[in-house]
Formats: structure tokens, sequence, C-alpha cells
């Protein structure tokens, strides 16, 4: 072969590959800009038509859990939100289901918490669940829309399109999330089905959902009704809103901030509300949430 | 070409029903997997993927390694690797099926599987996984089989072939970067969350990738007719050399940023597979059995004249290859689980249906490189016998136009040489006459100073005859002095 046929070649060798990285890069660009919009788009119109641009989130008053029974407190708030939702009750820790649950201090807030933290704050038991992230990593990694964020707020679950890949589960940094391994409805209790709620099936994940419907009826999520006050609801976009009220009174603390994710659910520390409240001047009015809820349910 | 699957010889027979029973056995424990769901794994809550996932990661850098055999063909023209491709295109079929089957076998609600496609998500790394893997299996199935094809007809694969044959080399480098993305991304687990992910990946893969072309090549050698040849031995192992010390240092580079900075999220995943943490050290073994083993593959391969032994390459590359898989298809995943994001280490424990399944994946995958390997071998048996005319005919036909230019040559040669020594003839006489007139020249000259001189004497003696003798004897001096000074006239006028 002379020089010269031998440049010929590795030149139209080389066009080859151009051509190749032109044709990719289009391709890129085409599917990037049409599908993305186009479902996001369609998906507000259809579903979510007269929802505000809002940022739903939780503030929890540990100390006030604390002085109302702690961890036995809390779990009634846990059996209230699983109950209503149909969460399978499965005892096996590497496969049960939680939407919500507790941690201990250091676990929840493994990143800041200090070696020689107080022993209130140490002894607290920390209800746990979805934060419905401003920046949500699940929402980025599923491959199937199933899980997206409504423009206010709520980071959401189409239980019918997930496939179960559990992409989700490794991207939230805060573990919030959880996977049938199993069919799930033998373990939902009989006597404490909510029939109004519906059931997953197995190979599908699920989470907390803010109660998504009931504050479309206009109402709170279930743990923030059992809660007796100590968990408020609210936009915090809306600095008038209680929530804004609340966290602007007493310290409070988020998980794992420095992550980027913008967590929605808040941690209060308020000594002094909490000893008031544990003397009973707010108790009272709030029993027999079960009954509305079911009805709301329906 | 189909019809080559189909006759075979009773070890090969043998062989595909071995792997069908394996098949069966893993597709019992997936229909177990589907009625019971995937709480037949070893999988929790907190350690959501495990070796499904691993394996997917592991074949997705076996079939992106079919590129080191690629470059030097395609884009360097390095011949030697010209019967090899084939065998390299077909092993990243067969691998990338492996890893697609993995997936498959990994989702908890395969019968949505297509939603990935009817609800494309760009911004989600998984779709771009699928797009990618899909891409690069379909190019390598029709660049295989188009040259086998060509192959059997005797021509050369269509030009298309060959620019689909380029394109496929970023394919193979993006399919194995975009799973490595699907691990870098995520900010909450960082042992993953590390830039140089896709660059481990990418270098284990081109180790343990063309390592085990290799091994096959070797057992295929043993029981059929293929060779590949000891230069493109040597080559392949060379690059495995180069990749897993790329591999090794990759490795040293996180397990320095970790240690260095001692951030407590980069050491502790770090810790547990090197050294266990809180007596969590399930993944220890592999992880000192891995460094072990590639150590001994890399001294073996360094060293020149082991590598060239084939007993000891094969040692190397099975170590470099178990290796790579113990690093990648399983401890890779799995630490990255650890700690959970409240800081607790749970443990993985494989379920007996799930190694079952794998098997038989990795089955499926073997039985299909069988098929395909067969009908490459069929096709070059098939031109090495009943094409054997054609191709010596064709040999003789080339070995005659050469006979033809080399008596041309010679001709050409022959004519040089005489008129080269016809020159040099006419260049002598030309030398030899010129000599001869000169002679003349010189002879003349000497007659005319023996003339000068008889004159001078005759005058001499005419003068002597008159006045005195003395005047004689000056004249008579005189004269041979005359002559003395026409010879060197003369003798100049020679030269
Ligand atoms: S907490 Fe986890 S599951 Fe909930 S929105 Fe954030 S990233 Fe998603
Ligand atoms: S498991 Fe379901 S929700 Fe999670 S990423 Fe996969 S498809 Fe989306
Ligand atoms: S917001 Fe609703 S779903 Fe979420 S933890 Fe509370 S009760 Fe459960």
């Amino acid at each position: 072969m002379t020089a010269q046929q031998h440049s010929e070649r590795s030149l139209t060798r080389r066009n080859f590959v151009k051509a190749g990285a032109v044709a990719c890069a289009t391709g890129l660009f085409a599917l990037n800009g049409c599908t993305l919009e186009e479902v996001k788009n369609s998906q507000l119109a259809s579903e979510f038509q007269g929802i505000e641009n809002k940022q739903y989130g939780l503030a929890i008053n540990v100390s006030m859990l604390d002085a109302l029974g702690g961890q036995e407190f809390i779990d009634t708030i846990i059996a209230a939100c699983h109950n209503y939702h149909n969460v399978p009750k499965i005892d096996d820790p590497k496969k049960s289901m939680d939407w919500i649950w507790t941690q201990s201090y250091e676990e929840a807030f493994s990143d800041i918490a200090s070696t020689y933290v107080d022993e209130k704050t140490a002894s607290y038991a920390y209800p746990v669940m979805c934060n419905h992230c401003t920046d949500p990593q699940c929402v980025r990694v599923c491959p199937t829309q199933t899980t997206f964020k409504r423009p206010d707020g709520i980071v959401m679950m189409d239980y019918h399109r997930c496939i179960g890949c559990r992409f989700c589960m490794s991207a939230c940094p805060y573990g919030a999330r959880s996977f049938n391994f199993m069919d799930p409805r033998p373990y939902v209790e009989k006597e404490s089905m909510n029939p109004g709620y519906p059931t997953r099936s197995k190979g599908v994940v699920e989470k907390c959902t803010l109660c998504y419907e009931l504050i479309d009826q206009g109402s709170v999520p279930v743990c923030v009704q059992a809660a007796y006050g100590c968990i408020t609801f609210g936009d915090l976009t809306d600095e008038n809103s209680e929530i804004r009220q609340v966290l602007s009174q007493a310290f409070s603390i988020r998980r794992r901030v420095e992550l980027g994710t913008g967590p929605n659910v808040y941690y209060i520390f308020d000594e002094e509300t909490a000893s008031l409240y544990a003397n009973g001047l707010n108790l009272g009015g709030a029993h027999g949430f079960e009954g509305d809820l079911l009805e709301g349910g329906e | 070409m189909l019809e080559k699957v189909f006759k075979g010889s009773k070890l090969y027979y043998g062989w595909l029903l071995a792997l069908l029973v394996l098949i069966g056995a893993g597709v019992l424990a997936y229909i177990n997997q589907l009625v019971n769901g995937l709480q037949l794994t070893g999988m929790s809550q907190d350690v959501n993927w495990g070796l499904y996932i691993a394996q997917f990661t592991f074949f997705v850098g076996v079939a992106a390694s079919g590129v080191m055999v690629a470059i030097p063909l395609y884009l360097h023209d390095y011949k030697e690797y010209g019967p090899v491709i084939i065998f390299g295109e077909f092993m990243a079929v067969a691998a990338v099926l492996v890893a697609l089957l993995n997936v498959v076998v990994d989702v908890g609600y395969p019968a949505r599987l297509f939603n990935v496609v009817l609800y494309p998500t760009p911004h989600s790394i998984l779709f771009w996984d699928m797009v990618v893997l899909s891409s690069y299996l379909l190019v390598n199935i029709i660049i295989g089989w188009t040259s086998i094809a060509a192959e059997r007809k005797g021509t050369k694969p269509a030009h298309w072939v060959h620019v689909l044959a380029i394109i496929a080399i970023p394919l193979a480098i993006s399919i194995h970067t975009v799973t490595a993305f699907i691990y870098c991304g995520n900010v909450g687990r960082p042992f993953w969350a590390s830039a140089i992910v896709a660059c481990r990946f990418l270098a284990s893969a081109f180790a343990a990738g063309p390592a085990l072309l290799l091994l096959i090549s070797f057992i295929m050698g043993k029981f059929t007719d293929y060779k590949i040849s000891d230069k493109a031995v040597d080559t392949i192992a060379k690059t495995v050399a180069y990749a897993i010390l790329a591999n090794v240092f990759f490795f040293l580079l996180e397990v320095f940023t970790a240690f260095y900075g001692n951030s407590p999220h980069h050491t502790e995943p770090l810790a547990y597979i090197l050294f266990g943490v809180h007596g969590h050290n399930q993944l220890v073994p592999f992880m000192w059995a891995a460094a072990v083993l590639i150590v001994i593959g890399i001294v073996i391969l360094l060293v020149k004249k082991w590598r060239q032994t084939r007993g000891l390459l094969i040692i190397a590359l099975l170590c470099i290859f178990l290796g790579c898989w113990m690093d990648k298809g399983i401890n890779f995943v799995l630490a990255g689980f650890v700690p959970n994001s409240f800081g607790e280490i749970i443990d993985y424990v494989p379920h007996p249906n799930e190694i079952m399944v794998i098997v038989g994946t990795f089955a499926i995958g073997a039985f299909v490189l069988t098929l395909l390997f067969k009908v490459a071998l069929a096709v070059r048996e098939g031109i090495a016998q009943p094409a054997a005319v054609a191709f010596s005919e064709a040999t003789r036909a080339a070995a005659e136009n050469q006979k033809a230019a080399e008596m041309e040559e010679a001709v050409e040669a022959a004519k040089a040489e005489k008129a080269a020594r016809e020159a040099e003839e006419a260049r002598i006489a030309a030398e030899e006459e010129a000599r001869r007139k000169a002679e003349e020249e010189a002879a003349k000259a000497a007659e005319e100073a023996a003339k000068a001189a008889e004159e001078a004497a005759a005058a001499a003696e005419e003068a002597a005859e008159a006045p005195a003798t003395e005047v004689a004897e000056a004249a008579e001096e005189a004269a041979p002095e005359a002559a003395e000074e026409a010879a060197p006239a003369a003798e100049e006028a020679a030269e």
C-alpha cells in the first residue's frame, strides 16, 4: 500500500467515526428535548389540574412526642399510618415494609450526631419517613416516571407502573422506600384493614405518599391527625402557613442536608411547649380519628 | 447458515445437553421466584441490589471488552486479529444477553418491563442503559452475522459493515460507562459516588473480557480446528496485563483518597471489604482472594517467558478473570450499601434459588455462545474444504502472476546491466583514443625535439669545424640539453 492510499483510508475511517458521533449527538438531543417536556406536561395537565406550586412538608416536634410517651406514643402514629394505607406487617427486618418508623438520634442524624449529646436528645425516638425532597433523587433515577413530583411538592408513586427495579431505593439517601419482596396481602391484618385504600402487589416499591388523597380532600395526613399536634403539616413556601409559624419559633434540623436533596421533614426541639403539652393543656378532641379517616378514604 | 448448529460431534451435543439441563433448572428457579417474589434472594430493604445486578454489571463489561480486539483491527489494521474478531463479536452478543437476563430476573414486576420503553425517561440512567445496550446488541449481531455470511461466500463484508464496526467502538465504551453512571450518581452511597468508577469498570472489563476470550479460544482449539496465532495470543495477553494494572492502580487511588482524607463516609465501605467492620466481614475473603489472584495473574503476565508458556498463561488468565469477577461481580455492588443511611451494616446472604437463577442465565449465555461459535467455525471449515479448489486456484494464479512479474523484472535488470556495460565500454574506448592521441602528440613533439637536437648538433659540428674546439664542445653540451628540455614537453603532451 502506498503512503497516499494509506492516508486516504485512515481519512475515510476518521470520517465514519465523526459521522457516527454527530449522529449519536443529534439523537440524544432529539430524545432529550421532546420526551421530557411532553411527558411532564401531559401528566400535569391531566392529573393535577388546579394544583398550585407549593412544597408541602412536615415539622415533627420530637420533644412533644417524647412528652406524650415517646416510642410507645409514636407506635400508635405508625400503626395509624400503616393501617390506613394497608402496609403489610412483616416481621423479618430485612423484608419489613415501613412508611414511617423510628430511629435513634445517632442513626437518624449520623452525619451531625454530636459525641457528647445531651441525654434528652439522645433518648428521643425520631420518626422517619419520606422527606418529599425538593430535588428528589428517586424521581431522577426512576426509569418509568412511576415516582414523580407533584407541583405541590409531594413525591408520589404510581404503583401500577412500577417495574420493581429498585433504582429509587439505591438512590434515596434516606432509606425511605420499601420493596414488596413477597405478596403483601396476606400480611395485611384483616381486622385493621382499610377497605378504602388499595393494596399493592409483590414486586413494586412503596413509601409514604404524604397522604396526598387526604390533602386533595382538604384534610391533613394521617400521622398529623394521630400525633395530637406533635406533627405539623403545611406549605413550606407560604410564610403564613402554620408549619412556617411553628418552624420560626423553635430550633429544628433536617436529615442529611449536605446531599442537596432538600428534605422537607423538619425535626423540632422544643422543651418548653413539650412540658406545657405534657401537663395536659392541649389534650383532647382528637380521639376517634380512625373513623373519620376511613370515611375520607372511601 | 443456521443449519450448521445441528451438525456436530457427540461431545458437542453432550455439552449442549448439559447446558440445557442447567437452563431448565434456572428456569424452574426463576418460576419459583416469580411465584414467591424476590424474597428468594439475599436482598433486603437495605441491600436492595444483589448478585443479579452485580452479574449484570460484570457481563456488560465482558461485552464491552470486544473493542480490545476491534480497535487494533479496525483502527490500526492489526491483521493478526482478523480471524479473532468474529469470536469477540459473538462473545459480546452472549455477554450482553447474560447481562440483560440478569436485569430481567432482578426486576420485581417483569411483566411491566416494557414500561421503560412506553414511558421513555431521559433523566434516568437506566433508560440510557437500555438504549446503548440494545443498540450494542443489535450492532454486534449484525456485524457478526454479515461477516460470517460474507466469509462463507468467500467475499469481503460490505462496506457498511465496516462502518458499523467502527460505530460499535464508542458504543462499547458507552455501555460500560453508562453502567457505571447507574452507580456513581447516587450521592447517598459514597462507595459508588466516585468519578473513577467508570474508569475502573472499563479497566477491569478490558482485563476480564479478553482473558475470557483467550480461555474460550484455547478450549475451542482443543476440540475443533480453530487456531489463534501465537502472536495474537501474546498481544491479547499484553492487553490483559495493561488493563488489570490500570484497574489495580484505580483501586489504589480510591484507597488513598478514602484513607488519607479519612472521612468515615468513604473509609467505611472500603474498610468493610478490606478488614470487616464491627464483626461484619463476609466480603473480606472475596476481597483478598481477588487481590491474591490478580497479583498472581499480573506477575505471570509481566514475565515474558511465563506469559508465553501456555500452561502458565492459562493460570494467569483464570486468576485475572476470577479476581475481576469477585471484585465487580460480588463486592462492588454489595459494598455500596454499607453503611445504610442509618449507619447500620446489613449483611447479604445469597439464597440458593437466586444462585440457581444466575447459573441458568450463565448457561443460556454459554448455549448461545456455543451455537454462534459453532456457526462461525463450521463456515470456516466449509471454506477450507469445498472451496479449497477455488482457493488453491486463486493461490496458483497469484503465484503465477508473481512469477511473471519476477521474470519481467529479471529482463529489465539484464537490459539495464547491458546498457551499463555498453556505456562502460564506450567510456573505456574513449579513454583509449584520448590516450592514443596524446601519445601521438608526444611522439611528434619528441620527434621535433630530436630534430631540433639534430639540427643543433649539425650546427655545432659546423661551428666546430670553423672556429675553435671549445665552441664545438659547448655546442655538443648544448645539444643534449635541448633534447632534455624537449623530453618533459613530450611527456606532458603524452599525459
Ligand atoms: S426521601 Fe427518598 S424517597 Fe422520599 S423524596 Fe427524598 S429521595 Fe425520594
Ligand atoms: S422500583 Fe419502581 S419506582 Fe423505583 S425506580 Fe424502579 S420503576 Fe421507579
Ligand atoms: S404522611 Fe401519610 S403516608 Fe406519610 S407517614 Fe404520615 S401518615 Fe404515613
